[in-house]
């Protein structure tokens, strides 16, 4: 993810410096911020568009769900995850539809309305 | 100094491409039908490529009904490894990705931005290295998996997938028509199901100007191989297959 994120900021910078990113980290990925920030800055050099490490914020999503059958909503603290069904959903955060299912009434149906994955929320450049 | 707020940008259609620079041929297996043999096809097709001594890997993006798994028996304590992306094991010779490994086998009813996430996600994730062939196993219709393979990978080169049955010869001529109208190259069209060439499914290639591949028999043989790659490949559909194969590599 750091990755793409690295190729985006500097598609968007187009040759200017960066000088501060806000980034998304929404809870199913389960994303480690600080080696996410370590990876960002050494793939942001290999592009070639350098930016400080303690410019980058990050934004903690919760993640939050709600029902597409009976309207309920709820967040990943009502029920329970093991490791593996983490780890699952971290690689592909809509395999969460496999390990969950409506508190309220047991649907799978539902969205997935905050704390998905990883986005870029700001981006200034000089 | 400028600030620039971009909600709408997804970070991850940037590396679709990189994900894929080494790959010099990505097929996706379409038909609008289902039950038309898409799956078994493409895993005919990585299994006669893999004995080919080609590198080839099999992608599943039937993501809410994935079986590639289960045609390959693959293992469920196998799972892809992970350094900088996902890598895919290697199996009967081919590179296997599907969302089946991190399911455990559970239902995943997903709505169709949902699918579109996945699809994404996965051709984001999966680092291929270097493949002379990327088969892609898609499912029936002409919705959020196709479309987006047609959007974000350049590179794919759609096999159409019918039987000479009337019902699925309609239904693949819609799908011919978008890839026309979209300019997407089509490697060709396999008649499955079918002991001999049907005039209905050959007058249909002539009339959308693509390669009529060949025509894959029905057979038992077949059904009872599903998780033997040994008897699988003593079928004819195999043979038929894998001389498919060598028609698109010549």
């Amino acid at each position: 993810m750091a990755e793409g994120v690295a190729r985006y900021l500097c598609s968007v910078a187009g040759g200017r410096k960066l000088k501060s990113v806000k980034i998304g980290l929404g809870e199913l990925q389960s994303i480690d911020e600080e080696v996410f920030r370590f990876a960002l800055a050494e793939l942001l050099r290999v592009e070639g568009c350098e930016l400080s490490e303690d410019s980058v914020v990050f934004v903690r999503k919760p993640a939050a769900f709600q029902c597409r059958k009976c309207g309920y909503s709820w967040t990943l603290n009502e029920v329970g995850l093991n490791d593996e069904e983490r780890e699952a959903i971290h690689f592909i955060p809509e395999v969460v539809h496999a390990y969950v299912s409506c508190p309220a009434c047991g649907s799978r149906d539902f969205d997935v309305v905050g704390g998905r994955g990883v986005e870029v929320v700001e981006v200034v450049v000089e | 100094m400028s600030g620039l707020r971009r909600h709408d940008e997804d970070p991850r259609k940037l590396l679709i491409e990189r994900r894929l620079a080494n790959v010099n041929n990505v097929i996706p297996v379409m038909s609008p039908k289902g039950g038309v043999g898409k799956t078994l096809i493409s895993t005919l097709m990585a299994l006669a490529i893999a004995e080919n001594n080609s590198s080839v890997g099999i992608l599943d993006l039937d993501v809410t009904n994935p079986s590639i798994h289960v045609i390959l028996n693959l293992d469920p304590g196998v799972k892809p490894s992970e350094d900088k992306g996902v890598i895919p094991p290697k199996v009967h010779g081919i590179k296997a990705m599907s969302i089946a490994y991190y399911t455990e086998g559970k239902p995943l009813p997903l709505r169709g931005s949902e699918i579109t996430k996945v699809v994404r996600e996965i051709l984001a994730i999966t680092i291929w290295g270097s493949l002379d062939y990327l088969i892609i196993d898609t499912p029936p219709g002409m919705s959020d998996v196709h479309l987006e393979i047609l959007s974000n990978v350049g590179k794919a080169r759609p096999l159409v997938v019918t039987t000479p049955h009337i019902l699925s010869v309609y239904s693949v001529r819609s799908l011919l028509t978008i890839l026309k109208e979209v300019g997407t190259p089509i490697v060709g069209l396999v008649e499955n199901m079918s002991e001999n060439p049907t005039d209905v499914v050959i007058d249909l290639c002539r009339e959308f100007k693509i390669r009529y591949l060949g025509n894959v028999p029905l057979e038992s043989l077949l059904a009872l191989s599903v998780g033997n790659m040994t008897l699988m490949k003593k079928t004819r559909a195999y043979s038929r297959v894998a001389e498919i194969i060598k028609r698109l590599s010549s």
